[in-house]
Formats: structure tokens, C-alpha cells, sequence
């Protein structure tokens, strides 16, 4: 698999491009927060946007204090502008930026779709009207889907794969389980899913929950607690953060994919132990992620067990972008990246993206399985997985590990290697400034300046491609870009078609920071 | 009474959450900053000086402007502008979260640099002139001080704003 990769970088390299230094070496450069890869002039210009955007905000409030302070209620800024915010309610100062984000930005955000997230999409339209409220129109346009995360293609041939399956299980099982896992909301596809997810992952036992945000906000409070250090990765997904929050642990950062730094995190941490007793941590937890969301990086996995296992400490990977995804067979990072799975203590996932389902599960020891499932607020107190839903994950595992008997699933996990190394060689070569690494199907391109989100939005949906813009806060303040996910239900012609009209869109807007100064 | 100051606490390294409302200062920032006071300087004169006031007043505006942004967004506003960092940051302005409260580090020297030496320009182009020089003296004071360790947290509207069991209140409520 590391062909593909070694075949990519090759003829990138003699592709002669001119690229600055950080490009070459991904990992370390435009994924640190701290240091953008961007020119001076283009690095003023987002300041500029931000402080007009913040100073009129600022304004827009202490003019409407001023005139409540004189005429009390009776006269707003709503009324004498006649224009409503389209956020109303938060902190008094700083709602002021929320709505200027949401105003300038209300293209790229609350988009509603009427059709399944295939390879082609139909997006309502919007229109925004004086007032500034935001209204839906009776039309719809059909778009090819650079957004939805629909990896290996599922949603495309549901009806072919999966539906007799899933339509079967519910005549038998229902919608709902109407119960928590431990109170009566097991059932036999729950049962076999979890074998199955287990028996995939290489793993002894697994357990799912209901929602994948909510398997790393339930499942990490219910082991971890007081006394327990958890060492995260600089860049791990919010609901990573808020489970470590919630469980009351010591939470130290290491910088994203940096095995020094981890270590001397490692070191400190055993050498002084616990903050003011300085008796030694119960229990120390390294957490990463497989596939990072926001940069299309790949996680260093080799490197970071090795470190955790030289101090034993236990692993904890994510892998709600790699599992299906990575790896030859589609197991994930571990595959990827040669590691043991009996080496990452705990592994975590979702089905929301390649499986075309919900949820999440976790994959460990038995004993860890079996005290999670008994002690996780996830297990307990949330509702299980529906049954239907539970059947589609479980059809969708069958045909990616080709026990269905045909070839469908390594089909489907070669065509989304290739699709994702085709785009991002394409997208290189026109001189955009792509991050993550090859062979990640997810493909964020810079923008940098915030301007360019809303209109980037714009002209891709003339041209009948339906993106996804990210901006502050998100992610960093010099950081606004555009995040494209590949999926197996791509084809070539699809993708061509789409460079074409991205290389219009680069032209118009100035994309080009890799071949100069202002793009 | 050096317990509560700001540099005399060890800097948290648990956690952190980056705070990306103030991890991107840096130095192209200040370049970016100082430019703009003078390109502001430089069209209030144009516009200004040149039909309404004369070049004493148009410094002093500059100043004062200067001063009321500064005050306003470091210090006034409180918060985070996302809604994903659990209410760690609401009470404290953007200059309390700079660099995690920790006082003194380059990034916060530097921006204490520019308003003093914007004074000095100031005071400079406007000859010494006392009521000027009073004014301009009132708004450095109202820009630089907050910026001080001694006022990390501290509120001066009333007492009943701040978290009464709050431990870092220097004040008693």
C-alpha cells in the first residue's frame, strides 16, 4: 500500500513545482497552529477582515446601547435598520461576532439537502431576504457531493446492498429498541454487530453506542477518572476534550504528531507524578486519532505506541475517519500503519462514515468491554442503537470484509484510494495548498483569507458542486479553508469534471499560494 | 499580596484547550498593527487635518480612537466568540487570556510597547502642548493599566459582577 504513496510523491517531486520548504515536509508544517504557511499580505488582509468585521460588530452594539440608554425599548437597531440578526441569543458582547459570522457566512452554513448523501446531492436553494432573514425556495440542485462522508460509496448502491437486508430486520425488530443497553435494548443484531465489529478490528470484544460523539463523551468519564493523566494530541476532535473534561482527569497536550515532545510529556509526567502529592498516576492514557478531520493528516502510530509502550502507558486511537477507510483491507490505522492492534489498548470508532449508518463503538479486552458496558452512561442511560440501523452497519461490515462472497468491498476500498490519490495529485498540481497526507480521503484545501469561504461557497454552487467551508472557530484564525471528502461512489469523469471547475473557481478567487506570493 | 499576582502562579499545563481566540498573536500581528495605526494616522490627516482640525487635534484623535478600540476589545469584551470551551474563558478578557494569564511574555510586552511609544509620537508631534498632553496622559493610563499583572482579573464597574468565591480576587467583595 505504501506504493501508491512512494509512485504519488515521486512524480509530484518531478513535477518541478514550486513549493515552499513546509510543503515538503506535511506533517510538521500548516497543522501547528501557531505558524501559518502564508504570505505577509494575505496574512494582513484576514487581520484586516476580522478587525473590520469585529469593530463594526462592536459598534452596531454600542450605538444600540446608546439609543436603548436614551429612548429605553422603543428603539433598537433591529428597527431602525430592519434588519434582524440571525443570531439572537448569547453573551451581549461577543453574540455581536456570532452574527456577523453568520451573516456574512449564511451560504456556508445550515445548507439543507433533500436527497441521500450519494455522489450527487440535491441542495435546497436559499435566499436571503432585506430583513436579513434566511428563506428556503421550492428548488432543489442536484450537485456532485464533495462534503458528506460517504467513504466507500453506501449510499450510492443502498438500495442494491443493503436495503433487503435492513428492510428485513425491520419488519422483525422495529425502528426502535425503546431501552438502554443494559435494560432490555440488546438484541441479536446488537449481539452479532459487536462480534463482528470486534472480529474486524482484531480485538477480543466490542460494545456499540448510540451516537459516535457520544461514545468518547460517556465511555472515557467511565474509566478514567481522579488521578488518571490522559495525554491527547494537540489536534483531537472536540468530543475527545469533553469526555477527558467530563471525567475529571489530569489532561496534558502533546504537540500534534510530534513522538519528542510526547515522550518528554511521558517523562515529566511519571518523574513528578500527581500535581500537588506527587504520588504516582493510576493510570496513564495516550489519545490520537487515526485520520485527523480538519487537516487530512495521518497519525504517526508507529511511532507514538512505541513510546507509549517504552513507559506503559495504555493507547487510546480514534478512528472515526480511518476505520473502512485505511489500510488494504479497510481495518483502519493499525493496518495502515503496520502496528499490532493487540498493541493499542483501546480502539474507537464510528459508523457514520464508512458504514453508512450511526453510532460508535469501542474494541478492547473483554473484561474493559464487559466494564464498560455495565458502567458507561452510554450503555446505561442512553438508548441503544436502533436495531435497523445496527443490521446496516452490520451488512456494510460483511461486504467490506467480502464475506458476502463478492468483491464489492475491496472494490470499493481500492476505488476510494484512488479517487483520494487523484484528486489531491490534481489539486497539487494546479498549485493549491493542500494539506494531509496521501491516501486520506480527506482533502482541506487553504483559503486563508474568510472572505473567500462565502464566496467560494457561492461559485462552486453555480457550477453544481456542493463543498464544505470551514472558518474560525473552527478551526485557527489564519486558518479558514475548504474541506473536500472523496467517496468510492465517485468516478473518474466525476472528479475530472470537478477539477475543471475548481481550477475555474482558483482562477477567479486567487487560490494559488503554492505558486505565489498572493495566489 | 504577591500571592494573587499573575506571575507568581506556576503556568497551568494541563489541558490545554487552545484558546484560538489568542493563539494566532504573532509578530507579523504587531506589523500588521503598527501599520494600521499609521495608514489611520496618515488618512486622518488627509481627510481630516487638513479641512477640520488642525494637526494638534487630529494627533490627539488618533490617540484617543486608538485608545478606546484598545480598551474596548482587550479588555472590555469577555469571552470566547465559540461555544465549544465550556465557559472556561467567559469572565476573562482577551488580554487575560493571552498566553494563559501568565504576565510578562514577549507577546504581551510588545503589545504593551506600542500604545506607550504611540504616546511618545503623539506627545511629540503635538509639541507638549499640557491640555493635550493631559488628555493623551488619561488615555495611556486607561490603555496601560489593565495590561498590568496587578489588575489580572480585577473589575472596576462593581464588585457584585465578579464570582464572589473566587480565589484570585485580590479585593474584598
Amino acid at each position: 500500500m505504501c506504493k501508491v504513496k512512494e509512485q504519488a510523491q515521486a512524480e509530484y517531486m518531478q513535477q518541478n513545482l514550486r513549493t515552499t520548504p513546509r510543503m515538503r515536509s506535511r506533517t510538521k508544517s500548516i497543522s501547528d497552529l501557531a505558524e501559518p504557511a502564508q504570505s505577509s499580505i494575505v496574512q494582513f488582509s484576514t487581520y484586516y477582515i476580522y478587525v473590520c468585521a469585529v469593530l463594526i460588530g462592536l459598534w452596531y452594539d454600542f450605538v444600540d446601547l446608546i439609543l436603548q440608554f436614551w429612548f429605553g425599548l422603543s428603539l433598537t437597531m433591529q428597527q431602525l435598520t430592519n434588519v434582524k440578526p440571525l443570531i439572537f441569543l448569547g453573551d451581549p458582547f461577543y453574540w455581536c461576532f456570532d452574527d456577523c459570522r453568520a451573516s456574512r457566512l449564511w451560504n456556508c452554513l445550515n445548507n439543507v439537502v433533500s436527497s441521500t448523501p450519494g455522489a450527487r446531492i440535491e441542495v435546497v436553494q436559499r435566499k436571503r431576504n432585506a430583513d436579513g432573514s434566511v428563506e428556503l425556495l421550492d428548488t432543489t440542485r442536484k450537485c456532485l457531493n464533495l462534503g458528506s462522508y460517504n467513504y466507500l460509496g453506501f449510499a450510492d448502491d443502498w438500495q442494491n446492498t443493503c436495503r433487503d437486508r435492513v428492510m428485513k430486520s425491520l419488519d422483525e425488530f422495529g425502528v426502535t429498541t425503546a431501552a438502554s443497553v443494559v435494560s432490555g435494548g440488546y438484541t441479536s443484531v446488537h449481539k452479532e454487530l459487536e462480534e463482528s465489529v470486534a472480529a474486524f478490528v482484531g480485538k477480543e470484544a466490542a460494545v456499540c453506542f448510540n451516537m459516535g460523539y457520544g461514545t468518547n463523551q460517556t465511555a472515557i468519564p467511565a474509566f478514567f477518572g481522579k488521578g488518571c493523566l490522559l495525554i491527547s494530541d494537540t489536534l483531537n476532535h472536540t468530543s475527545i476534550v469533553n469526555g477527558s473534561r467530563a471525567s475529571g482527569a489530569t489532561i496534558r497536550v502533546f504537540k500534534h504528531n510530534n513522538v519528542e515532545h510526547l515522550e518528554s510529556v511521558l517523562q515529566t509526567a511519571i518523574i513528578e507524578g500527581q500535581p500537588l502529592t506527587h504520588r504516582p498516576w493510576k493510570k496513564i492514557l495516550v489519545m490520537v486519532e487515526g485520520v485527523y478531520s480538519m487537516e487530512g493528516e495521518v497519525c504517526e502510530l508507529a511511532g507514538i505506541v512505541s513510546m507509549a509502550k517504552k513507559y506503559k502507558a495504555y493507547m487510546y486511537v480514534d478512528e472515526a475517519h480511518s476505520i473502512g477507510a485505511l489500510g488494504a483491507t479497510g481495518r483502519g490505522i493499525c493496518e495502515y500503519a503496520g502496528v499490532d492492534p493487540a498493541d493499542v489498548d483501546i480502539l474507537m470508532g464510528t459508523f457514520t462514515k464508512s458504514f453508512s449508518g450511526m453510532g460508535g463503538y469501542l474494541a478492547s479486552s473483554k473484561e474493559f468491554i464487559d466494564y464498560i458496558r455495565s458502567q458507561s452512561m452510554g450503555t446505561v442511560l442512553a438508548q441503544s442503537m436502533s436495531p435497523v440501523v445496527a443490521q446496516q452497519i452490520l451488512t456494510a461490515l460483511r461486504i467490506i470484509d467480502g464475506k458476502d462472497g463478492t468483491n464489492l468491498g475491496r472494490q470499493k476500498l481500492q476505488d476510494i484510494r484512488d479517487n483520494s490519490n487523484y484528486f489531491r495529485k490534481e489539486l497539487i498540481r494546479m498549485g493549491l495548498q493542500v494539506l494531509g497526507d496521501e491516501d486520506s480521503p480527506v482533502i482541506p484545501v487553504m483559503l486563508y483569507v474568510p472572505t473567500k469561504l462565502s464566496l467560494f461557497h457561492e461559485l462552486c454552487m453555480e457550477r453544481g458542486l456542493a463543498v464544505v467551508c470551514v472558518g474560525f472557530p473552527a478551526v485557527g484564525l489564519n486558518g479558514s479553508r475548504v474541506r473536500f471528502c472523496i467517496s468510492a461512489g465517485h468516478t473518474r469523469k466525476d472528479l475530472e469534471d470537478a477539477i475543471e471547475k475548481l481550477r475555474e473557481v482558483a482562477d477567479i478567487l486567487m487560490l494559488h499560494y503554492n505558486n505565489s506570493a498572493l495566489g | 499580596m504577591f500571592k494573587n499576582m499573575a506571575w507568581s502562579q506556576p503556568p497551568n499545563e494541563d489541558d490545554h484547550y487552545i484558546n484560538k481566540n489568542v493563539n494566532w498573536v504573532g509578530k507579523r500581528f504587531y506589523v500588521f498593527y503598527v501599520f494600521v495605526i499609521f495608514v489611520g494616522a496618515y488618512l486622518a490627516n488627509v481627510v481630516l487635518g487638513t479641512t477640520v482640525l488642525n494637526s494638534f487635534q487630529v494627533w490627539t484623535l488618533v490617540h484617543v480612537i486608538h485608545g478606546i478600540i484598545n480598551f474596548t476589545v482587550m479588555h472590555y469584551v469577555t469571552g470566547v466568540p465559540a461555544d465549544l470551551d465550556n465557559d472556561e474563558f467567559h469572565e476573562l478578557s482577551w488580554w487575560e487570556q493571552l498566553d494563559d494569564g501568565v504576565a510578562w511574555t514577549p507577546m504581551k510586552r510588545n503589545l504593551m510597547i506600542i500604545p506607550v511609544v504611540l504616546f511618545l509620537v503623539v506627545a511629540y508631534f503635538t509639541e507638549y502642548d499640557p491640555m493635550y498632553l493631559a488628555l493623551n496622559l488619561c488615555v495611556l493610563a486607561l490603555v496601560l493599566l489593565p495590561k498590568m499583572p496587578q489588575f489580572y482579573r480585577v473589575r472596576l464597574n462593581s464588585s457584585a459582577s465578579f464570582d464572589e468565591d473566587d480565589p484570585t480576587h485580590p479585593h474584598s467583595s
